[in-house]
């Protein structure tokens, strides 16, 4: 199992946390932090990196939709093919729930 | 590169605020290709957190983000570029933050200390430097001269200019540019009640001198400067008060005191005179040029010209002043020009007071370094041990040394921050409580350099002291410091050191807290002097009919100018009128209250006993009505009071206070004697009659001695006109004086609706005002020593306690051997006390010596008052024994098996 990791990602508690939230359909920053229970500051560098690795990609709303709810444009992260085995081995690893994913805004969290 | 720049500033002007500006400050460690994108993504967290969160908790949700943002950039480089320099000073201060947080107690204090001293200190400083060392806020103010006059015999009290005596000034003298001059006046302008104005005669110099610009209109040509010309500039308060800010103002003629006058145009707002301000300014003012050399009324400005100096232009003035003396030796003789710098002019009164503050904020600050420099201490032989394993493990002495200068500036940065915050509460409050006499106190901002500068001392301090465990180490072998248990090494050096710092701050607040306690005892004397006047329950306000005709009226200068028979009829109508309200015991009048400065003095003689011109006394004249004395509570003692004998052109009397009466006849019978009164320096005199004898009043306010005063009815014509130009009536009343405002307005304006009435208020007010700076002295300096007290006992419950702490095993031990509780407290007990003996000691003494600069400000207490020492000592000792006291208790509670085992 060791072996077949590969990938430069080294699968601490933080990373797994954020693929799961990822994989569970949370896309943006805040959010991810939120149910992940991390702080915004440990998000954001491992997203970067996942982006960077090929495993996650990001794309910015329309700022219309901002527009309508009264907000400014979000960026959102969403996990690419190339993530499923790690997101595996994520829950393998860590597996424990993400918490209050149901809580959140229906449409923040789809 | 090029996303990073147009993308950042647009981003950067997108979200203000100081969390937008934090976070685009960040951005700067992100590299710069992708920091376009970083900032959008985060100034977008900020807005939304700022959007979403209820108020309660939006602070708390944008605080956040700013720090995630900053780990996220600092994590963004530290991946990107690796510098093990950056990343382990990172680490360092993490390390740092652990550690303190480890300690709260220890670390709470420090920055409760620094926030304290720094916040205080630069708080008192900002006032101090904005009132004494910052420039005027005029064009090279450095340059900027008063003229005045000096009278033989007044010592250094500066005076008015007559004219001709400014004329020939700005006539001859090269030295001094733009000569301007200043005569304060008053008119009456009908708005929508009538009201009266605060003015100012000027010349058209005045204006340029100080550099102003109008904000509407213009200000004067030098032609204005002719006599008649009947122009006024209005303030901006005014302009917006009275005419909305209306520009149309320009070239409206408003009607001042039934004149004709012409607005120029508006001041720009800022505009404020040296010392006062004004309603309106007018060109030269018909009456300063019938004015005679023998009426000082001008207050005069210059420049210094280029290539002068203030010697210079003395010089020169000193010579113009022995010419005049020379040619009028009836008007001159008595006095001479002089120049002073107008800087000296405005702070010189109040420098002695700046200078106790001065000493005051030094005392503070090295405090605040010892009770600093004492706990990072307390705190650092503790650690001895910790360094001494670190060593041993390998760690080399200048990582130990980064690690304790990276805990110092830590600590030195939560305590600036605190400092910050306290300083700008401070300088609010101190300029909230108004600091009476302190100039230009409007224009305070708080002052940055004083800010940083007690935060790199004191941070500095924190710093070299925290170094200690690294002194202690640095002879030893690592295996000394780890075979030490209990007991970890504390060199004598090191408890000698901390031993003297806390003397040192016991020593500083002694000399505080005396200085407040004397400060204290004044104030109390002062509010406890009798003035010989009884102002409780005193209503008083002003009132000005229009003036009567001058002795030499210029045809049509006063329109609708009374006769003295027509004021006597207003007048008496009016305190008839007002005496019948129900609530006033007594009413009366004078023309100017005692204690406002305002009170004019004139050379008096007595008849039988003439002096030589210039050696006549000065005394103090005031025109009263009869009932003034019983509404001021002015004491009856010889004679008959002034009444309806003593007014128009009857033989003329006059009442005088007991202490004229001891100067001019001592050991006889005053009533029936004549005294004459040289009103216009002479030009004109007149002889009266005394006809009784009042109580004494300290015209100068509490702190003043009594002073000789003379009394005339109002309503006699011997009186000069200027003496009339606005009178104050007195209401004695039952209760609040304040009640009967509104009825006491309409009685007048039932009489004559064009009068304006001013100055309203209980008669207290005006000798409050005396009281009032002595009340800000002993304030600002009382909270500065209990600060200081707090600091040192801060400082001596550190030392204690960790003595307690030191000593735990020893203490426990003797427990076991029989020991009670209450001598265990004795022992510890006495160790604080040992300190307090010898710092109170020290205290008193240097404050026996720093006192001396209190000297001036003490009243009814001499600087070595024994009760104020005695009092400090008691409170000092007692203050030490209390903050021993908790660490001593906790002594007790030792237990003696684990102090045995060596746990405790």
């Amino acid at each position: 199992m060791e072996a077949k990791n590969v990938s430069p990602i080294r699968m601490t508690y933080a990373t797994a946390r954020v693929l799961q939230a990822l994989d569970e359909g949370v896309r943006y920053g805040f959010d991810i932090a939120e149910v992940a229970g991390l702080r915004g500051g440990t998000v954001y560098p491992i997203l970067r990196r996942l982006e960077e690795e090929g495993l996650a990609r990001s794309s910015w709303e329309r700022p219309e939709i901002g527009r309508r709810e009264g907000r400014p444009p979000r960026k959102y992260y969403q996990l690419r093919a190339a993530s499923q085995p790690l997101v595996r081995e994520a829950r393998d690893r860590f597996p424990f729930p993400l918490r209050g994913v149901s809580d959140l805004n229906p449409e923040r969290a789809r | 590169m090029k996303a990073g720049g147009s993308g950042n500033r647009e981003d950067r002007e997108r979200t203000a605020g100081w969390p937008g500006r934090l976070v685009a400050m960040f951005g700067a460690l992100v590299p710069d290709e992708r920091r376009s994108d970083w900032l959008r993504e985060w100034q977008a967290e900020l807005e939304t957190a700022t959007i979403e969160s209820a108020p309660g908790v939006r602070v708390w949700r944008v605080a956040t983000r700013v720090a995630a943002a900053a780990e996220d950039a600092v994590r963004f480089r530290a991946r990107r570029r690796p510098r093990p320099g950056g990343i382990e000073w990172l680490r360092e201060a993490r390390l740092a933050v652990r550690a303190l947080a480890r300690a709260p107690l220890f670390t709470g204090l420090v920055v409760v200390t620094l926030g304290v001293g720094i916040g205080a200190n630069a708080g008192l400083f900002t006032v101090i430097n904005a009132a004494l060392l910052e420039p005027l806020p005029y064009p090279s103010p450095d340059r900027l001269v008063v003229m005045g006059t000096l009278r033989t015999g007044e010592g250094n009290a500066m005076r008015s200019v007559s004219t001709p005596d400014f004329d020939d000034f700005a006539e001859r003298i090269t030295s001094i540019e733009e000569p301007a001059f200043r005569a304060f006046g008053n008119v009456t302008y009908h708005a929508d009640e009538p009201i009266r104005l605060e003015t100012a005669g000027v010349s058209s110099s005045f204006f340029r001198l100080f550099g102003t610009r109008p904000h509407v209109g213009r200000y004067f040509h030098p032609d204005e400067d002719a006599p008649g010309s009947a122009v006024v500039v209005l303030s901006y308060g005014l302009w917006q008060r009275v005419f909305d800010g209306d520009p149309g103002v320009v070239n409206r003629t408003l009607t001042l005191d039934g004149q004709p006058y012409v607005v120029v145009g508006v001041a720009e707002p800022g505009l404020r005179d040296p010392t006062s301000d004004v309603d309106l300014w007018t060109s030269r003012p018909t009456w300063i040029d019938i004015a005679r050399r023998s009426q000082p009324w001008l207050a005069v400005f210059g420049r210094l010209a280029p290539n002068a100096t203030l010697a210079d232009a003395r010089a020169e003035v000193a010579t113009l002043s022995r010419d005049l003396a020379r040619s009028y030796p009836a008007t001159n003789a008595d006095h001479v020009l002089t120049v002073s710098s107008m800087r000296e002019t405005i702070s010189g009164p109040i420098r002695p007071a700046l200078l106790v503050m001065g000493v005051v904020v030094i005392l503070v600050l090295a405090i605040t370094c010892a009770n600093v420099a004492s706990l990072v201490l307390v705190r650092s032989t503790g650690r001895s041990r910790e360094m001494a394993v670190r060593l041993s493990l390998g760690a080399g002495r200048a990582r130990l040394a980064r690690q304790l200068v990276t805990e110092g500036l830590v600590l030195a940065l939560a305590g600036g921050l605190a400092g910050l915050a306290v300083a700008i509460g401070a300088t609010r409050v101190f300029v909230a409580l108004g600091a009476p006499g302190l100039p230009r106190l409007a224009d305070v901002r708080l002052d940055e350099t004083v800010l940083l500068f007690t935060l790199v001392l004191s941070g500095a301090t924190g710093i070299l002291f925290g170094l200690a465990p690294l002194l202690q180490v640095s002879g030893a072998t690592p295996f000394d410091g780890l075979r030490a248990s209990g007991r970890a090494g504390e060199s004598r050096r090191v408890k000698r050191a901390r031993r003297a710092l806390v003397v040192a701050e016991l020593a500083g607040s002694a000399m505080l807290l005396v200085g407040a306690g004397l400060l204290v005892r004044s104030l109390v004397h002062l509010t406890r002097m009798d003035t010989g006047i009884r102002a409780e329950g005193v209503l008083t306000f002003q009132v000005a009919p229009p003036q009567v005709a001058s002795a030499a009226p210029t045809a049509g200068t006063v329109s609708r100018a009374q006769t003295r028979a027509e004021l006597r009829d207003f007048y008496d109508r009016v305190l008839q009128g007002i005496a019948r309200m129900p609530g006033v015991e007594a009413v009366g009048g004078i023309n100017t209250l005692p204690f406002t400065g305002g009170v004019q003095m004139y050379p008096v003689t007595r008849d039988d006993q003439p002096a030589q011109q210039g050696d006549q006394a000065m005394v103090y004249v005031s025109l009263v009505e009869p009932g003034y004395y019983a509404s001021a509570g002015i004491r009856h003692i010889a004679g008959r009071s002034l009444d309806e004998r003593d007014t128009g052109g009857g033989p003329p009397t006059v009442n005088i206070d007991e202490e004229f009466a001891r100067i001019f006849f001592p050991s006889e019978d005053p009533i029936g004697r004549r005294i004459t009164i040289a009103w216009s320096g002479g030009v004109e005199s007149e002889s009266y009659e005394v006809a009784g004898v009042v109580g004494a009043v300290r015209q100068g306010g509490p702190a003043s001695p009594m002073s000789p005063t003379v009394y005339l009815h109002r309503g006699h014509d011997s009186s000069p006109y200027w003496m009339h130009f606005a009178h104050t009536i007195t209401v004695r009343t039952r209760g609040d004086p304040l009640a009967l405002a509104p009825d006491a307005r309409n009685v007048v304006w039932s009489i004559d609706p064009t009068v304006p009435i001013t100055e309203v208020g209980p008669l207290e007010r005006v000798l409050d005002r005396h009281v009032a700076g002595a009340r800000y002295r002993t304030l600002l300096i009382g909270a500065f020593a209990l600060l200081a007290t707090l600091l040192a006992a801060v400082g001596i419950g550190g030392i204690v306690a960790y003595a307690v702490a030191q000593r735990g095993r020893e203490l426990g031990i003797r427990q076991a051997l029989g020991a009670a509780p209450a001598d265990v407290v004795r022992l510890v007990l006495g160790e604080g006390l040992r300190l307090a003996v010898f710092g109170v000691i020290g205290g008193l003494v240097l404050a026996a010596a720093g006192t001396r600069l209190l000297r001036s400000f003490l009243f009814g207490v001499d600087s070595a008052d024994p009760l104020t020492y005695g009092a400090v000592a008691i409170a000092l000792a007692a203050i030490t024994l209390a903050s021993a006291w908790i660490p001593a208790r906790r002594a007790t509670r030792v237990r003696p098996a684990d102090a045995l085992r060596g746990e405790a």
